[in-house]
């Protein structure tokens, strides 16, 4: 067990440059305001792929049929990916610079470090959008020495061995939970440990 | 006009099943049902599992399946099965990947044919329970047409129409749908709009009320545990 990945918080798996996960950042964050529960916000920069095109290639009647799933499908994460900027309030052409994405990983990375819990941090976060550069503050240590932080690599590694291996997805008294949508299920999880 | 899109054979759409019909008599709707057969092995491999413990040795998989395409398949029952206890529901992992096409045509039979929509509830209920108990062939004609007799249904005819027009209006709507854009289940289309995955109820039922204010998020129905 990671010392930072304490088991009294519901952590949060984002990939920063992900609308999805903005998304999950900005609702979760709310909800853990209004129900008074400790969220840890994590940078996880290393996805799973897609284990799709781990199907061995097939006849030509499947490799069609692969084909047009696989077109069906980016079209309707296109059509997600909207709706969740829509709700983040993020125009059409958003998009962080891969450096802006790492800024901001390290963000998260070294806040929840730094702070009790990220409820509510919507917010202050979405200032950091805003300006979409690579200038993201690095927060003020209030107690922790950021010399100790884990690297980057090391928290992707560390949530994967918990389980966690797409964006966005929650870890929370041992279960992990993969999309946003879970929030009723990891609130009763929450009570019941409490 | 509220179209689903469902399979006898998905775990995420056997969670969303009871759910889902809660919205004809929440809202006084009839859902326009539609089957959609996955083709698993084009999206996530193949894999069988034989049970050979009466001999002493282990149970072997065999298939075509990736340590990521496991990960995936895993978390897909491990998460299904814990909102299927959730409503009291027993779900047990399909030993083998079935192709559901005749479950698939005995839904679009049952559509035609049932006199009510408790039959039609009936027989969708009974067709998720028992595929999810093991006690289901989806790709055993026999055994549709007994699931349809079970609940009431005629199967006068249902031979024929399986082997012929049925199977072969259930090709083409498969056809059809993928070149909408729907490849999983379950599927919801209403107002123009495509949304797939159970997450997406609140959103369907708040296209139902008119849309009223901002759409609500993403949100997997948790049933709050009630006191013995």
């Amino acid at each position: 067990m990671r010392a930072w990945l304490i088991d009294e918080a519901v952590h949060l798996a984002v990939d920063p440059s992900d609308a999805e996960s903005l998304m999950a950042v900005k609702a979760a964050s709310a909800w853990a305001k209004e129900k008074d529960i400790t969220l840890k916000i994590w940078p996880l920069l290393r996805e799973l792929g897609n284990p799709a095109a781990d199907v061995p290639i097939g006849d030509s009647q499947m490799e069609r049929l692969k084909a047009r799933r696989a077109k069906a499908r980016a079209q309707y994460r296109a059509l997600e990916d909207r709706r969740a900027r829509d709700y983040v309030g993020l125009p059409s052409t958003f998009g962080l610079s891969p450096q802006s994405a790492k800024a901001l990983a390290i963000w998260l990375r070294d806040t929840s470090l730094c702070r009790a819990s990220m409820a509510g941090i919507w917010p202050e976060l979405s200032e950091h959008l805003d300006t979409g550069s690579e200038s993201i503050a690095r927060p003020q240590p209030a107690e922790d020495n950021l010399d100790g932080a884990p690297s980057l690599d090391q928290v992707s590694e560390a949530l994967g061995e918990r389980g966690l291996y797409t964006t966005p997805a929650f870890l929370v008294g041992g279960h992990v939970l993969i999309g946003i949508g879970h929030l009723p299920l990891i609130e009763a999880i929450w009570l019941a440990k409490a | 006009m509220l179209t689903v899109l469902t399979d006898f054979k998905s775990p995420y759409a056997f969670v969303a099943n009871d759910l889902i019909w809660a919205l004809e008599s929440r809202y006084g709707i009839e859902i326009n049902w539609l089957p959609l057969s996955l083709n698993i092995a084009s999206f996530a491999g193949s894999a069988t599992k034989t049970d050979t413990r009466a001999q002493g040795d282990k149970p072997q998989t065999q298939g075509n399946r990736s340590a990521r395409q496991w990960a995936v398949i895993r978390y897909a029952y491990m998460d299904a099965r814990r909102y299927a206890e959730n409503q009291g529901l027993t779900l047990k992992g399909p030993k083998t990947v079935w192709n559901s096409d005749m479950a698939c045509v005995g839904l679009l039979w049952a559509k035609e044919k049932s006199e009510s929509r408790a039959q039609l509830k009936s027989f969708m209920d009974s067709a998720f329970q028992r595929f999810f108990e093991r006690a289901f062939e989806v790709d055993n004609l026999d055994a549709v047409r007994a699931l349809l007799a079970s609940t009431g249904i005629t199967t006068s005819g249902f031979t024929e129409y399986a082997q012929g027009e049925g199977m072969a209006t259930h090709l083409e709507l498969q056809d059809a749908l993928l070149d909408q854009g729907c490849f999983g289940v379950p599927t919801f289309l209403i107002d123009d709009e495509i949304y797939f995955g159970r997450e997406h109820l609140a959103r369907v039922a708040w296209h139902l009320e008119g849309c009223p204010g901002a759409p609500p998020i993403k949100c997997y129905p948790w049933l709050p545990e009630t006191a013995e």
